[in-house]
């Protein structure tokens, strides 16, 4: 059964923004690295020790909160197709367990930000290619990068899908989303908006930089959002629909 | 002119102020929150204004742009929802009149958020027992300034937020363009023409240790941009079809 709602969600997905989104994302924050190189590349190469450490900390600059503005943006995108359509009793008034149309939208949107995190990467290979930096290409290093703030930002992903769902007007879950990704990090590390801050696989320990520790920001992320989809899910399944 | 009040009068009548006054303090609190969590460095500025560089770092860099189009958004979405906009234009009203009135609750909305990030921070300050004299005058001119630099952004977001009928189109179109002024505000001779880094480049005291800023193409940037932004939403909405 959730195999045929997941194939329902994509057909409702085609040819709207959120696929284009899917593109535009990477390619945005490739190309403001590519300025950023081109503007100030022997500095950046100077202050690190090594070119993956260089890459991956320019990019922490904006890859945190391109996650979480992205998971703000696709989620309410999301919903908003059925919220616009008033979509979601007939949706619900199928004879599909609620759970599992909730689970069909959280799978999907965990899908999407995948590819956006598995296209990013393959653009830092073309960034690592286009500054004709002399090391081999770091792949496993390079899906980490990405991978590893996406699973630590499972919870807020949960968050924002359980917000984007249940409220018709998107204006309040769009704000707690731009909240969490630009100030959230900086007001206490044990909230879910700072762990994909916190989650970059590179050593900073003689950098003067908080430290990077995804071997505990990546579990806590998967089972904090884990425990959010089951609980979003089941507060979904008693929810009055209009 | 009485038409025009009038309109004014169902824009205000039509806004959810609850959430208006939601949206305009959330970010505020929480940014003077983030901005006194930073310990003072004392690098020759005194505390009252290195906080607050701080706190409008944190509040205006990002999220103050992105707020504008929110607001601009929430004030088409009672049109866009029930084709409110037919009804509407229907209506004997002068379409200039609508679209001045949208812009104006729009910076309405924006001056709140600037309100409350003032009266928020000068609080936290005294509780936090900051040493000296508040210097208002520096507060209310970067709050002001950063309202006014808000402006062309404002009247951007209004007509793509017209011409989309999602809510999450105009904001997916704000966020790709906000983030991006991360790196622009490394560069002093890109940053004044970016017009998502011009309301933290406005706010930012002129002594802040991090950015040069270069007010007079500031000043101009931004009055340019503003013509051209409401003078082409304007016009293209005198224009369009209503469908909907």
């Amino acid at each position: 059964m959730i195999r045929r709602i997941w194939s329902a969600e994509w057909l409702k997905v085609k040819r709207t923004w959120i696929a284009a989104l899917t593109l535009l994302g990477p390619a945005g924050i490739i190309a403001c690295l590519m300025v950023d190189y081109a503007i100030r590349s022997d500095y950046i190469l100077k202050i690190y020790p090594d070119e993956w450490t260089g890459l991956i900390l320019e990019a922490s600059m904006i890859l945190p909160t391109a996650i979480m503005m992205g998971v703000t943006l696709f989620a309410s995108l999301l919903a908003g197709l059925e919220h616009q359509t008033n979509a979601w009793k007939y949706s619900l008034a199928l004879p599909l367990s609620r759970f599992q149309l909730y689970l069909g939208k959280g799978l999907q949107l965990v899908f999407l930000l995948f590819l956006c995190s598995v296209l990013t990467s393959l653009g830092f290979a073309f960034l690592w290619v286009w500054n004709g930096f002399e090391a081999d290409i770091p792949w496993l290093e390079l899906f980490q990068g990405t991978l590893y703030p996406l699973l630590a930002a499972l919870p807020v992903i949960m968050i924002q899908l359980w917000l984007s769902v249940t409220l018709r007007n998107q204006a309040l879950p769009i704000t707690v989303g731009v909240l969490g990704a630009t100030i959230g990090a900086a007001l206490a590390e044990w909230l879910p908006w700072a762990y994909p801050t916190n989650a970059l696989p590179v050593d900073t320990e003689n950098l003067g930089r908080t430290a990077q520790e995804p071997e505990k920001w990546v579990p806590v992320g998967i089972v904090l959002g884990i425990l959010l989809l089951i609980l979003g899910g089941w507060n979904f399944t008693r929810r009055e629909v209009k | 002119m009485k038409a025009f009040w009038r309109i004014c009068s169902a824009e205000w009548k039509k806004t959810q102020w609850w959430l208006v006054g939601v949206l305009a303090m959330a970010g505020p609190a929480l940014g003077v929150l983030a901005g006194n969590t930073v310990t003072l460095q004392h690098s020759g500025m005194d505390d009252w204004t290195s906080m607050f560089a701080m706190t409008v770092q944190q509040y205006g860099w990002l999220f103050f742009p992105i707020i504008v189009g929110v607001f601009a958004a929430l004030v088409c979405r009672y049109e866009h929802v029930n084709g409110g906009w037919k009804h509407l234009l229907a209506l004997p009203v002068s379409r200039t009149h609508v679209y001045l009135a949208k812009g104006l609750m729009v910076a309405f909305c924006i001056a709140l958020c600037q309100l409350a990030l003032l009266l928020f921070f000068v609080a936290a300050g005294q509780v936090k027992g900051l040493d000296g004299d508040i210097p208002w005058g520096m507060f209310l001119q970067s709050v002001s300034a950063g309202w006014v630099a808000a402006l062309p952004l404002a009247a951007l977001q209004l007509w793509v937020s017209f011409v989309w009928r999602s809510f999450g189109v105009p904001l997916a179109i704000n966020v790709i363009f906000t983030l991006p002024s991360i790196f622009a505000l490394n560069s002093e001779t890109f940053a004044p023409y970016y017009p998502w880094a011009q309301p933290v480049q406005a706010m930012i005291p002129a002594e802040n240790g991090m950015f040069q800023i270069r007010t007079e193409t500031l000043t101009f940037v931004i009055i340019s941009g503003f013509l051209l932004a409401a003078v082409g939403g304007w016009q293209h909405f005198l224009r369009r079809e209503v469908t909907e």
